[in-house]
């Protein structure tokens, strides 16, 4: 990964609420799909505060599961792809590779 | 893991709503301001609940290019006979599959009877801003706010319980609890967006002195007859027989008391599939016009005579 902080893109509009988010792109506006996150995706959504790196965000995650991060590297890489994928995160903040090689 | 796109419940959606809309009117450099449930949750004026609709004055300079560029983005107005015919002239409402909240757009506002641009702009001039789904979104002041719910609320006050609890509940929260100065405050936006005369005994019950400016004014006299009716169907269908030459009266009477299925079905989509289903819905109907008209006819002809 590039290490750097991972960011939610600028124009979004989020309801969270009862466990779950929904994430709205106002870059989008002829296509107004809001995605909805629980579970484990809410747990990587709420990590994504603008401070933390992958690294970072895998860390959270592993501990808030009590498990090692190496269980959920590749899940999370996978899922802020699909994130940056749909504009959710900025393009230049998420990249499937870590710090230690893994992808 | 997963972005999931399906299960968008109501309370999340018209949040998300209100966002959306402000980004479409902001894109086209139009000015809106959420109104109803953001605006009164905020100002503290009901207690928080969940609507069913995202409602947004859009400024009327303004309104044709936001409603374009939504119907653009594949939002398209509910079918409903209410705005070809007659019945709501202020606001458009539209929907998209996916979302459980209606968008309901609102160029003018029943009640406010100086025009609807100038009305706009002291709104506007007064907002304040508030969040709502994570964005800033333009709210009207507190103060415009409870002309808004005053007004939507005494509009139907008369049959339908929730708006007459709405009432009673502004009265309750602020009708002793207002400073002088903020009642003068109240009226003064009252007078500028013209609203003293047909809020009536509201403003009296929030602590404002009872004062009239109007004289014979037809938009008012059409207000108290709306009032005095109910705001029912009853009501919108003697409006516009009201407008129309009588010639056309046994065609128009037709069509209201026993409507075309499609036409029908375009007023109540709602009514299960099957002629059976449209056939026990029209008596329905019927009985629920019988039941309203002579209230509705009694508010029109008690306004006439008083203008003999």
């Amino acid at each position: 990964m590039s290490g750097g902080p991972v960011r939610r893109a600028a124009q979004l509009a989020v309801v969270e609420r009862d466990g779950h988010a929904v994430v709205l792109d106002l870059g989008r506006l002829d296509d107004p799909r809001p995605r909805r996150f629980d579970g484990t995706a809410l747990a990587v959504w709420r990590a994504i505060d603008g401070v933390r790196d992958r690294d970072a965000i895998v860390a959270t995650v592993a501990e808030a599961y009590g498990v090692e991060e190496a269980g959920v590297g590749a899940d999370i890489d996978a899922f802020l792809d699909e994130l940056e994928r749909l504009g959710l995160i900025d393009s230049a903040s998420s990249s499937n590779e870590s710090s230690d090689g893994r992808s | 893991m997963q972005a999931a796109t399906q299960a968008l419940a109501l309370e999340d959606a018209t949040e998300l709503a209100h966002a959306y809309v402000h980004a479409v009117a902001d894109a086209l450099g139009v000015q809106a301001l959420s109104i109803k449930g953001p605006a009164a949750d905020v100002h503290g004026l009901r207690a928080p609940r969940i609507a069913a609709d995202a409602d947004v004055w859009i400024d009327p300079r303004g309104f044709a290019r936001v409603v374009a560029r939504l119907r653009e983005a594949g939002w398209h107005e509910r079918p409903s006979i209410s705005r070809t015919e007659g019945w709501v002239e202020h606001s458009v409402t539209l929907i998209r599959d996916g979302w459980p909240c209606d968008l309901d757009l609102h160029d003018r506002f029943p009640g406010f009877l100086e025009p609807a641009d100038a009305v706009f702009d002291v709104l506007w001039r007064d907002r304040i801003e508030t969040r709502v789904a994570e964005r800033s979104v333009p709210i009207p002041s507190r103060d415009a706010t409870m002309l808004i719910t005053a007004l939507h609320s005494l509009r139907s006050s008369a049959l339908i319980e929730r708006h007459a609890a709405e009432l009673d509940e502004l009265r309750r929260r602020f009708g002793t609890r207002m400073s002088a100065v903020e009642r003068e405050g109240l009226a003064r936006l009252a007078d500028e967006t013209g609203c003293i005369d047909t809020l009536d005994g509201a403003l009296v019950d929030l602590g404002v002195p009872r004062r009239s400016t109007a004289a014979d004014d037809p938009a008012l006299r059409e207000w108290r007859i709306r009032r005095a009716s109910g705001s029912t169907g009853s009501y919108f269908w003697l409006r516009r027989l009201s407008r129309i030459s009588w010639r056309s009266w046994p065609r128009e009477v037709a069509y209201i008391v026993w409507p075309d299925e499609g036409n029908l079905r375009r007023m109540h989509p709602e009514i299960p599939a099957g002629r059976r289903a449209a056939v026990r819905a029209r008596f329905v109907r019927l009985g629920n016009g019988m039941r309203d008209a002579p209230r509705a006819i009694r508010a029109r002809l008690t306004a006439r005579r008083g203008r003999a």
